[in-house]
């Protein structure tokens, strides 16, 4: 009967206010949360060791080591919480973007009509003014971390297309759950259209000794037509991650039961699925593994999509969606180099991506089906 | 004011709020838990309901009313029990009640006892608890500080003037806590109509000079708020509901049409101010048979103030 997989608000009768920072995390606080999601019966957590998980600009990531006054069968020995930053310039940036706000609606809203691959959330709730938030995650541990810069091989490629799919089709052409008062699409796109042209000539002179052959010229020429290019986004929609790459997925997650699980959805936005898979192949692969399996690979996350419902979504559309949003990439790497400052390894990240996306926007013809 | 809907998964709220709660100190603060069966293959509907104040006085009333009972509905009714601040719906027993809620808002057994009248039933949830408080607009402040709403299966038996009744049916209960104003609202309609397949709830509230609405719709495993609902009715000449025809609809797009007849009613007077008419319908939900309860409240001069009005023509 119970709906098992909705995450908790703040309730202070209940004993779970929002909480501020890690300081809320108190083995009070978890006692109720996890009493209320009956995970724990007559026990009470006695003690939280939290540890820092990653390097988060703007969100602060623990893993909670929680004890118990006593064993129950259910009760988790670890859980994952996820905050606003503990600096106040990140918390501010945060909750001018609606980051926070967007991705603990997403767990409130959406995460529940998907289900899988996601990490399951038992509290998900944010303040008023958006400046605050608290997620509570079921730890997706032990599972394998992907490496952006080294890229992945061909069965964790696999595994993406088949996560992608399953994270599309619940949600696919729902026009009333994709016309969200609360996320707003207009917004990002004005950001990318009015951030990369402008931006196109510094960054390929910041990047100029590690581009590849061509890279510029594909930057420039995308940097003019970057209007007509979301004039392209054609429907059927469903809620795209839009940063669907290694550094956000987990493989073999919960000791291999989750095949796939998918992080951060700060940036979720209604879109073309077919963008979350070009995406992933264009930047976890390399040019010489993708070129030889990347139609096959469009191949497996059409026929998951079908597989999943999704109907009046033909092969040929697709495979045009897909090779039209190689173009995402290359505005990920470029604005990405806009807003950030300059250290090594993250040069290393953005110039690998602008060289990847701009390879496989070549490979795929994408500036021609954009000027067609 | 309202704030429009748009469509979103209804919150589920803490199961730890079927059980008590520490209430404010204020003059009108009080929790209560109603539970209303319609019968009416028996010719027979059946209320109890039970509440505590903030100083820990209780009260109860068990009804049977229809017209199997005969004449006027039994009545059993305590108040001003002394409860104590530790005692809990899982083991709550006061005058001719006595309720035992899991304090996991799934299941609940239920036993009543008046002179003419015996009840001895189990709840079991049909859907996640609806909570007014997750609301945009939120819970309205002088109804309480929130209150949940959930239909389910009720089993069990119902013995009148010692004949037995076997029950295996649908009914609804509800639950709040915080201060109720009894004043305040001008007018109120509030129904529950279920079958096993879908249930609808709505409380549409006149209340200084505008229209509260709260409410859901939980058909095909989906539950939505209610954004709207077209009220058709009439009453008899004591101002006591006859026929009801609802549409609602939800924030899932969906239109329900409830339709009733009424079978029984009887009065509760919560305050001299304020009179509730309770009314039990047989109905349908969009043409299938279902059960339902609504209560409309009317301002007691004003109620009879309209039965004068319809006495005289």
């Amino acid at each position: 009967m119970a709906n098992d997989v909705a995450p908790l608000r703040h309730d202070p009768e209940a004993g779970h206010p929002l909480i501020e920072d890690e300081h809320g995390l108190t083995p009070e606080w978890l006692t109720a949360v996890l009493r209320a999601r009956g995970r724990l019966r007559e026990g009470r957590v006695t003690q939280v060791t939290p540890s820092p998980i990653g390097n988060g600009l703007l969100g602060l990531n623990l893993r909670l080591a929680l004890t118990y006054d006593r064993s129950e069968a259910s009760t988790p020995s670890t859980l994952v919480a996820k905050m606003a930053s503990r600096r106040a310039e990140s918390r501010e940036s945060g909750a001018a973007l609606h980051l926070y706000s967007r991705e603990t609606r997403f767990y409130q809203e959406l995460a529940p009509r998907i289900v899988k691959g996601l990490a399951p959330a038992l509290f998900a709730d944010v303040s008023a003014d958006g400046r605050h938030f608290c997620l509570l995650f079921e730890d997706m541990g032990p599972a394998r971390g992907g490496d952006q810069l080294a890229g992945c091989g061909i069965d964790d490629a696999r595994a993406a297309m088949v996560s992608a799919a399953a994270l599309h089709a619940p949600l696919w052409a729902k026009r009333e759950l994709l016309e969200l008062p609360w996320v707003d699409r207009n917004l990002m796109v004005s950001l990318y259209v009015g951030k990369m042209p402008p931006y196109v000539p510094a960054c390929i002179e910041r990047f100029a000794a590690v581009l590849e052959p061509g890279v510029a010229e594909v930057a420039t020429k995308f940097g003019a037509c970057i209007g007509r290019y979301f004039e392209k986004h054609a429907k059927p929609w469903t809620i795209t991650h839009q940063d669907f790459r290694l550094d956000n997925l987990l493989f073999d997650a919960r000791g291999g039961q989750v095949p796939v699980a998918v992080l951060d959805w700060q940036t979720f936005l209604p879109g073309p699925g077919a963008l979350d898979a070009t995406y992933f192949n264009g930047a976890g692969l390399l040019a010489p593994l993708r070129r030889q399996h990347e139609e096959s690979l469009a191949r497996l996350y059409h026929e998951e999509l079908v597989a999943g419902g999704v109907r009046d979504y033909g092969w040929e559309q697709c495979w045009n969606d897909y090779r039209l949003h190689a173009a995402h990439g290359l505005i990920m790497g470029i604005v990405g180099a806009a807003i950030t400052a300059s250290t090594e390894r993250g040069d290393r990240m953005l110039s690998t991506m602008i060289n990847r996306h701009a390879l496989q926007m070549m490979d795929l013809d994408t500036l021609a089906l954009i000027q067609r | 004011m309202n704030q429009p809907l748009a469509a979103r998964l209804v919150p589920q709220l803490d199961p730890v709020h079927d059980g008590r709660h520490r209430l404010r100190d204020l003059p009108l603060e009080r929790e209560s838990i109603p539970y209303v069966i319609s019968l009416p293959e028996h010719g027979l509907a059946t209320a109890i309901y039970t509440w505590v104040n903030k100083d820990h006085l209780g009260g109860a009333l068990f009804g049977v009313l229809g017209p199997a009972v005969g004449g006027a509905p039994i009545f059993e009714a305590v108040d001003g029990i002394a409860m104590g601040p530790d005692r809990n719906f899982d083991d709550w027993n006061v005058g001719p009640v006595h309720l035992s809620q899991d304090l996991r808002m799934q299941t609940s057994r239920l036993r009543a006892t008046a002179a003419r009248a015996q009840l001895d039933i189990t709840f079991e949830a049909l859907h996640p608890a609806y909570a007014y408080g997750f609301h945009p607009d939120g819970c309205p402040a002088y109804a309480a500080t929130n209150r949940i709403e959930q239909a389910g299966r009720v089993r069990g038996t119902l013995v009148v003037d010692g004949r037995s009744y076997a029950i295996d049916t649908t009914g609804a209960r509800d639950h709040s806590w915080g201060t109720r104003d009894w004043n305040l609202p001008q007018h109120w309609k509030w129904l529950h109509a279920q079958s096993d397949e879908t249930v609808v709830h709505f409380w549409q509230i006149q209340v200084e000079g505008r229209i509260d609405l709260r409410g859901f719709v939980h058909r095909d495993g989906l539950m939505a708020e209610v954004r709207t609902v077209d009220v058709d009715f009439a009453l008899d000449d004591q101002g006591r509901q006859q026929r009801i025809d609802a549409v609602v609809h939800d924030t899932a797009g969906r239109s329900t049409r409830v339709r009733g007849e009424y079978f029984a009613h009887f009065p509760v007077v919560p305050v001299p101010t304020c009179t509730l008419l309770e009314g039990a319908m047989r109905c349908e939900i969009d043409g299938r048979a279902a059960n339902g309860w609504t209560e409309f409240m009317w301002p007691t001069a004003y109620l009879e103030y309209l039965k004068a009005q319809r006495a005289t023509g």
